[in-house]
């Protein structure tokens, strides 16, 4: 049981899967095989989660766009990490049209304004993560994500 | 006024009272020399602009007061050029002169000649510049401190979309990292090709984040202005990128049509990039409202001199703010100062060229940016 009082940004998250990625370990099969969307409008940022999340053993599919997303009609995946900072429709937006049903989000931004942080922590329905993040923690962040959609 | 001039003169040495107190209360340094230039009569002025401390008035001489001039049966110039040439009289002259504390000063001065019953006498009358100097000197730099500020000004309205700017690559970098120290714990089948790989994409990041902090430090540093020859395309083009920053995620495009001929321009390019930085980050803000978000720069060499013009397809200016737009203090912005354009109009006519504003026929605001052809420009170089 996750105690409520503890940030939603989970920034304090000590996890067994991050440490075990560091380690070169793969996380156990169910998970790791599992698809999570990146949704993120830099070319380089995209490339490199894809290069991280697969070399951690997850499948990964990537979008430039909230509207590319969209357009996929691609299966749901296990968890989505989505930049807030969008051409179009940006990252909050894009939760939204999703609607209630959709999988865990992690939402990620580089935005240095305080209240569009805050935005983005209320609107995030796993984590908020700031860039530059610590990848270990997005890969325990996804991890725990995963799991708790599975 | 010559005439002038000896009346007051030979009223002061035939002692009239009032003659006397005028020249000795005068605020401006008044001394009577022989023509061998030893001084027979000096006002508190003169003793406080040229003497040393304790120094007796009958021991000052012109030449070292005023090295540009020696008294030889009068006034003549020292120096090579025109040496031994008679000073014109009754007229002002810039001259550098030696205070009593050592130091040149800037002065002005006029050398008059008066007949004594006795002997011939010349007036000399200085005009201390040192202050007005030092006040010319305040200005200048006032003015470079506020264009300064206003650069400033712009790169603090621009901060969060730099951090944001700054923080992709570095996040990227960072994922590459971790991608790579999982890959190091692993058997490399292709020989560690996947390693260098990993590598040389983390470097190419490193230099993406390099990139945005150099034209920023380009852009903030304070040196003193300075005129030199730039390829007018280069510095136009620098600048709106570094304006746009950010952007592309407001969904703006930036478009670009330079003169081919490569024009070049002789301007001081941090300046000048602050006025084309405060243009397009203008356009950026106007662009909010619109849904087609298009900023048109273009560069043009016309025979009447170098354009560079930056559009955009925002709503326009009204009339009420056209008319007053380089003033200080005019904004349409809640957060802004008002003080960018009128700043870069201070900047374009600094540069013998204008800073022009109109609404265009099919929608949105035009700037236009004008510069002298280089063969009618100054620079620093050839002036100093």
């Amino acid at each position: 049981m996750k105690d409520i009082s503890s940030p939603p940004q989970w920034e304090n998250a000590a996890d067994g899967a991050m440490l075990s990625a560091v380690k070169g370990r793969p996380v156990p099969d169910a998970i790791a095989s599992a698809m999570v969307s990146v949704v993120e409008d830099d070319a380089s940022l995209r490339d490199s989660l894809c290069v991280m999340l697969e070399a951690t053993g997850f499948s990964v599919r990537a979008y430039a766009s909230a509207e590319a997303f969209l357009a996929d009609g691609a299966p749901r995946p296990a968890c989505m990490i989505v930049d807030v900072e969008l051409p179009g429709l940006d990252g909050i937006a894009l939760l939204d049209r999703i609607g209630l049903d959709r999988p865990p989000a992690i939402l990620i931004s580089g935005a240095a304004r305080e209240d569009l942080i805050d935005r983005a922590r209320r609107y995030a329905s796993f984590a908020f993560l700031r860039k530059p993040f610590d990848p270990a923690r997005l890969v325990s962040t996804v991890t725990e994500a995963v799991n708790q959609a599975a | 006024m010559m005439d002038d001039q000896a009346t007051a003169i030979a009223g002061a040495l035939t002692g009239s009272a009032l003659t006397r107190t005028i020249l000795q209360a005068a605020p401006h340094a008044i001394m009577m020399v022989d023509a061998a230039g030893r001084v027979k009569a000096i006002n508190e002025s003169a003793l406080s602009l040229f003497a040393h401390a304790g120094e007796a008035p009958e021991d000052l001489r012109v030449e070292s007061m005023l090295p540009e001039v020696r008294f030889v049966g009068g006034p003549v110039w020292t120096g090579e050029d025109g040496a031994g040439a008679p000073v014109p009289l009754g007229v002002r002259h810039r001259l550098t002169g030696l205070r009593g504390d050592g130091r040149q000063a800037p002065l002005i001065a006029v050398f008059g000649e008066a007949q004594d019953e006795t002997e011939r006498l010349f007036s000399v009358f200085v005009i201390d510049l040192t202050d007005r100097a030092a006040l010319d000197q305040e200005v200048q730099s006032l003015r470079e401190e506020l264009i300064h500020a206003g650069r400033v000004g712009e790169m603090a309205e621009m901060a969060s979309a730099i951090a944001h700017e700054v923080a992709q690559p570095m996040s990227a970098a960072k994922n590459y990292l971790f991608a790579l120290k999982l890959a190091m714990a692993r058997p490399q089948p292709d020989g560690g090709r996947k390693l260098e790989e990993l590598v040389s994409k983390v470097d190419a990041e490193i230099d993406r984040a390099s990139g945005i902090l150099g034209r920023l430090r380009n852009f903030m540093r304070k040196a003193p202005p300075t005129r030199s020859t730039h390829d007018l395309n280069e510095i136009v083009h620098e600048a709106a990128v570094l304006a746009s920053t950010g952007a592309a995620r407001l969904g703006i495009r930036l478009a670009f049509d330079l003169a081919p001929a490569r024009p070049k321009a002789i301007v001081d390019k941090v300046q000048v990039q602050q006025v084309m930085v405060n243009l397009v980050r203008n356009a950026i803000d106007a662009l909010e409202t619109s849904n087609d978000r298009l900023i048109r720069v273009r560069t043009r060499d016309e025979p009447t001199g170098l354009v560079v013009e930056v559009a955009d397809t925002g709503p326009g200016l009204p009339d009420s703010v056209l008319a007053r737009l380089f003033e200080p203090f005019t904004t349409t912005k809640k957060d802004g100062m008002g003080l960018g354009l009128s700043i870069s109009r201070r900047i374009m006519e600094g540069h013998g060229g204008a800073l022009e504003a109109e609404n265009q026929p099919g929608g949105g605001a035009l700037f236009r940016m004008r510069l002298p052809h280089p063969d009618r420009t100054q620079t620093d170089e050839a002036s100093a």
